[in-house]
């Protein structure tokens, strides 16, 4: 695969900040007064659902303009986007009940961010899995696109689950209360370094994923020339 | 009338009437619903748990899996003999089938929830008339939710190899949000409380996605 400026430039970027945030995240932010330590897996947490959220909303936006304009790149754009997006949510559902734990000493507890974080996971776990099951190649993209915009109308509902219900799950840090948020310096900028570091990670991992995908299809038009061609011949 | 009025009415007397006939989907339903409740009880008081606090959460339980039953049978009948083609050929936009299509299942469902309603107090000792208006205002929405998401999850997994299968896979995750805020409203009702937290929540999932559902419908109905 050749890699374009932008690609390495981003890659560079990636690197370059990844490294920032590990070192401000175990090293430079100070441990939480009551968790200690544990409370520093909560910059990989957040890290890393944030750019899930994006995902999901990307798959959204991709799949309108799929069933706007019927053009393909979108309904693949989507599809990396989803898989990444649920590639994210698996690591929040796994660093959550590392940092459980500890803190409330249970692995999990059915609180209502938590299941609805399950319930996302499960439902984009569908809209992955649907099209195999879609043997019409023509109506794939299609129903695909439908599932995408259903699923990705829940994410609200789960940002949204911490402030409607009361939950065990620690109260929003961004755009909360007054008494919810991080108060030292260090702790905000290792928070706002690993939220772009995973943001620049879903950016890279979904341009190749998008190059990939362009890849197959120009191979499987090439299969179907040739087998066109051989049966001519 | 207009051609939109007279498509969705049209649409919604002929569900009816053809479950009014054959009451095939509704008996079926219910029958498997008082099973359900009868397991609910005997697994709740082996358990160790009061069967009189599982009242909500049977009553929902019936309501999902002889929903999901009721939901992939009305489809199946839509593909005999092509019926199916005739919905795509209709003039109104696919927005207002799917309207129809949540009505009339959300009638059904309710219908089954009307006769549910004195079984639950019958076996779990649940007393209905705490608040009435606060129980069947949870009920309508929570059925509302639960249907929204189906009809359109239903033709979407038509589509697809294992439908069977794939329906309840796909269409229970989506519907859990509703689930979970019809049980939690009903068990308030019960109490003699009010709900309103949840009516609310409710109210913002049946918007939310019987919109998704009329802007999206048009685009399942193409061959």
């Amino acid at each position: 695969m050749k890699l374009s400026i932008k690609d390495l430039l981003i890659f560079t970027l990636l690197t370059v900040t990844m490294e920032l945030a590990l070192i401000w995240a175990l090293q430079i932010a100070p441990p939480d007064r009551m968790q200690g330590d544990v409370q520093r897996i909560f910059y990989f947490h957040l890290g890393s659902i944030w750019p899930g959220f994006l995902a999901f909303f990307y798959v959204m936006y991709g799949s309108a303009r799929y069933l706007a304009g019927r053009d393909l790149h979108w309904d693949r754009k989507s599809l990396a986007s989803g898989e990444i997006g649920l590639v994210f949510c698996t690591i929040v559902l796994t660093t959550g009940p590392i940092w459980a734990k500890p803190t409330w000493g249970v692995w999990w507890s059915w609180d209502a961010r938590l299941t609805s974080t399950v319930v996302l996971w499960l439902i984009f776990l569908g809209y992955i899995n649907l099209r195999h099951y879609i043997d019409d190649e023509s109506k794939r993209p299609r129903i695909s696109a439908i599932l995408g915009i259903v699923g990705a109308c829940v994410v609200p509902f789960v940002y949204m689950s911490t402030r409607l219900f009361e939950t065990q799950h620690p109260k929003p840090v961004i755009m909360g209360d007054e008494d919810s948020g991080i108060k030292d310096p260090n702790m905000t900028i290792a928070l706002v370094l690993a939220m772009a570091a995973f943001t620049l990670l879903y950016i890279c991992l979904w341009r190749i994923a998008v190059t990939q995908f362009q890849a197959r299809d120009r191979l499987d038009k090439l299969k179907t020339r040739l087998s066109l061609l051989e049966d001519e011949y | 009338m207009s051609p939109v009025v007279s498509v969705f009415s049209a649409m919604l007397h002929k569900d009816l009437r053809r479950e009014l006939r054959s009451r095939e989907i509704f008996i079926s339903s219910f029958l498997f619903s008082i099973i359900l409740l009868t397991v609910i009880y005997f697994a709740s008081t082996s358990s160790g748990v009061k069967y009189e606090l599982m009242g909500a959460g049977a009553l929902w339980l019936c309501i999902t899996f002889s929903g999901t039953i009721g939901l992939n049978r009305t489809h199946q009948s839509e593909m005999v003999n092509n019926c199916y083609r005739g919905l795509i050929l209709s003039p109104a936009d696919g927005g207002w089938l799917y309207l129809a299509k949540v009505c009339s299942n959300w009638l059904l469902l309710s219908a089954m929830e009307v006769l549910l309603l004195p079984l639950i107090a019958l076996f779990f000792h649940v007393d209905l008339l705490q608040s009435p208006g606060w129980l069947a205002l949870s009920l309508l929405l929570g059925t509302g939710g639960f249907v929204a998401v189906g009809t359109l999850v239903v033709v979407i997994t038509a589509n697809t190899r294992m439908k069977d299968v794939l329906f309840p896979v796909v269409q229970l995750p989506l519907v859990v949000p509703a689930l979970i805020a019809g049980v939690n409203s009903t068990e308030v009702a019960l109490r003699g409380q009010s709900p309103w937290n949840w009516i609310q929540f409710l109210l913002a999932l049946n918007v939310v996605f019987l919109s998704v559902g009329f802007l999206l419908y048009e685009f399942l109905l193409e061959e």
